[in-house]
């Protein structure tokens, strides 16, 4: 994959050094390796360095230096040891972050969330921190935007509209419109070769062995592909065994090659413009993308696609549309819904239309497999809006549905609020259970404006009352135990209707975070905040009545907006 | 023999840990080595959960 590069020159920087902390897992750097691409794009002077966790980096240490300048590996578990003992296991930890702080660092950038990563980035130089950190009262603070943005919405809900790469992005300064992806293929149309990752992390990610050995077994019976390497981890083993030894792939056994395994940098070496991939969502399809490799992902469970489809154009994502999906890591399972509500006759019917014409064709795939095995799914097809943003187009279903459109909706208010750009939201159809749920939704959106009405108005009291010569602080006490009611109602409102929660969310991020060392700043700084929930919630009012027909009909044009 | 096993090790370290619990309800400021300690129990803390 390539990317257009801005060809206008800044003023003269001097160069500034960006750490950035990534201490989760390898699918994580190398979405934040796609984020520093698109920064190094538009800022090519800066110098980066990432610090991440020597298990997780390591593997994957061939991007990692085709993007970064540096890379420090932190080996946290083992500084740790009896044989040093507590003081030395603390040398032992403060010796490695000294190797950061070797460098005179700007900004350091913690994209992990992880309280390990918190204390990490307490711990390093800086002049400027960006992402949550400690301070030396153990406070946390989170004071970025973008950084309370992401902690806020992607951490409880599904309503986030951004890539996970764009987001990274957009607390790194990014500006993606200077950075479109590029449209020309890598993939060639015809494809004589597979890699297949039919495993993940967590059951309800992944498939049951035999749908993928259905797949396999089609695909070579009909011709469409010559050879398909399996690829994981060693802790597959025994799922791989289970696909090897299905009766029905007796006779192509020898067209079905192992990796599992294998270094990560063999699978990148492996793949090239005649490869086809197929998964669930992993961080093989992470990799894949930095090469423009193209790919089928087949979102279950808890992965969201919107946040995490391969960062690059042209690539399909099935996911089911079960009204459970996606669902969170702590709620409980057993039936699998979603895995049932994708059939593997459509994921054959796309895969073969893919590695021979590297799109898909609708009216093809209506012939090939039924309305039924149609009905339950979506497929997304990854591109860009007019702002660079990486955005998911429903190939199948023209009509959107709530979630989508509140999707829309938000990208709309955050790109705006946080960005002052705006992205274009496209003529489409809405379904009629969106509509019903829109009408529905024009009460709550009221109260939402109503109480972050009430809440500047205190505010407002209290800054009133403090510069008076003489402040009464039973009334301030009054106003103060007022807006924790209100607080309380915004969250009881945000639990009754969750389509409104991520506004909520995010003021509440915003308001444990407020930036301030008196009363007056403290005060002044909560009324904006109020402020923005007024403002969000009369954009959304106003976006519903658009939608809203003044007489019922059966499906409401969407409006350029 | 693990960290969590090893009763000198956990004696010191709970002690420590104790000490910055002090020092955060007098709201005394932390210095590097207390930060460390709180990185070290963040980290024991996930291996456990592991």
């Amino acid at each position: 994959m390539s990317a257009v590069k801005n060809e206008s020159i800044g003023p003269e920087e001097s160069i500034k050094t960006i750490s950035i902390i990534q201490l989760t897992r390898i699918g994580d750097i190398l979405q934040t390796a796609q984020a520093v691409r698109l920064l190094k794009l538009n800022h090519p002077k800066v110098r980066v360095q990432l610090i991440a966790r020597k298990q997780f980096a390591e593997p994957i240490k061939f991007i990692i230096d085709q993007v970064f300048d540096e890379c420090i590996c932190l080996d946290l578990k083992t500084s740790i040891n009896t044989r040093d003992g507590v003081n030395g296991s603390i040398t032992n930890l403060l010796s490695q972050i000294d190797v950061v702080n070797k460098s005179n660092i700007s900004v350091s950038v913690n994209l992990s969330f992880s309280k390990t990563s918190k204390y990490v980035h307490s711990l390093i130089n800086s002049e400027h921190k960006v992402g949550p950190y400690y301070t030396h009262n153990h406070v946390e603070l989170t004071q970025d935007n973008w950084s309370q943005y992401l902690f806020s919405t992607v951490m409880r809900g599904d309503l986030n509209p951004y890539n996970l790469v764009d987001l990274f992005g957009y607390i790194l300064g990014v500006k993606v419109e200077k950075t479109h992806l590029n449209n020309i293929e890598f993939t060639e149309a015809s494809k004589n070769s597979i890699i297949l990752h039919p495993f993940a992390s967590h059951d309800k990610k992944r498939w049951t062995e035999s749908k993928w050995t259905e797949i396999i077994y089609n695909l070579f019976k009909t011709n469409s592909v010559q050879k398909i390497h399996v690829v994981g981890g060693n802790s597959d083993k025994a799922s791989m065994d289970k696909i090897l030894s299905s009766p029905i792939l007796a006779n192509y056994k020898n067209q079905i090659f192992s990796m599992l395994g294998k270094p990560l940098e063999e699978v990148y070496q492996l793949a090239d413009n005649k490869t086809l991939f197929i998964g669930h969502d992993s961080m093989v399809s992470h990799l894949l993308s930095f090469k423009g490799v193209k790919s089928l992902t087949v979102s279950l469970g808890t992965v969201r696609p919107h946040e995490t489809a391969p960062y690059s154009l042209g690539n399909f994502i099935i996911a089911p549309k079960t009204k459970c999906y996606p669902c969170f890591p702590t709620d409980k399972c057993s039936y699998f819904q979603c895995h049932a509500d994708i059939p593997y006759q459509t994921v054959i019917a796309i895969s073969k239309q893919l590695l021979s014409s590297n799109s898909i064709n609708l009216n093809q795939l209506k012939t090939s497999v039924t309305d039924l095995n149609l009905n339950t799914v979506n497929i997304y097809k990854t591109s860009t809006n007019n702002i660079g943003q990486l955005v998911l187009q429903n190939v199948l279903h023209s009509d959107l549905e709530i979630k989508d459109l509140f999707r829309d909706f938000y990208n709309l208010i955050w790109s705006f609020t946080l960005n002052q750009v705006e992205p274009n939201m496209k003529m489409q159809n809405i379904s009629k259970d969106c509509l019903q749920t829109l009408s529905a939704l024009k009460k709550p959106i009221e109260n939402l404006y109503e109480l972050a009405e009430f809440g500047k108005k205190y505010t407002r009291f209290i800054l009133e009352e403090i510069s008076n010569h003489t402040p009464n602080i039973k009334s301030i006490k009054m106003y103060s135990q007022k807006i924790d009611e209100i607080d309380r109602l915004l969250d009881i409102l945000a639990t009754a209707t969750p389509l409104l929660a991520p506004v909520v969310d995010y003021a509440k991020v915003s308001k444990s975070n407020l930036i301030g060392n008196n009363i007056v700043a403290l005060t002044e700084a909560t009324f904006y905040i109020y402020q923005e929930i007024s403002n969000s919630s009369s954009i959304l009012y106003d976006f519903t009545s658009k939608f809203i027909p003044t007489t019922t009909t059966k499906t409401s044009t969407r409006k350029e907006v | 023999m693990s960290i969590n096993e090893n009763e000198a090790f956990k004696k010191d370290f709970n002690q420590k840990l104790e000490a910055i619990k002090q020092k955060l309800n007098k709201q005394e400021v932390l210095s590097r080595q207390d930060i460390a300690l709180l990185l070290m129990a963040s980290v024991l803390e996930e291996e456990a959960k592991a």
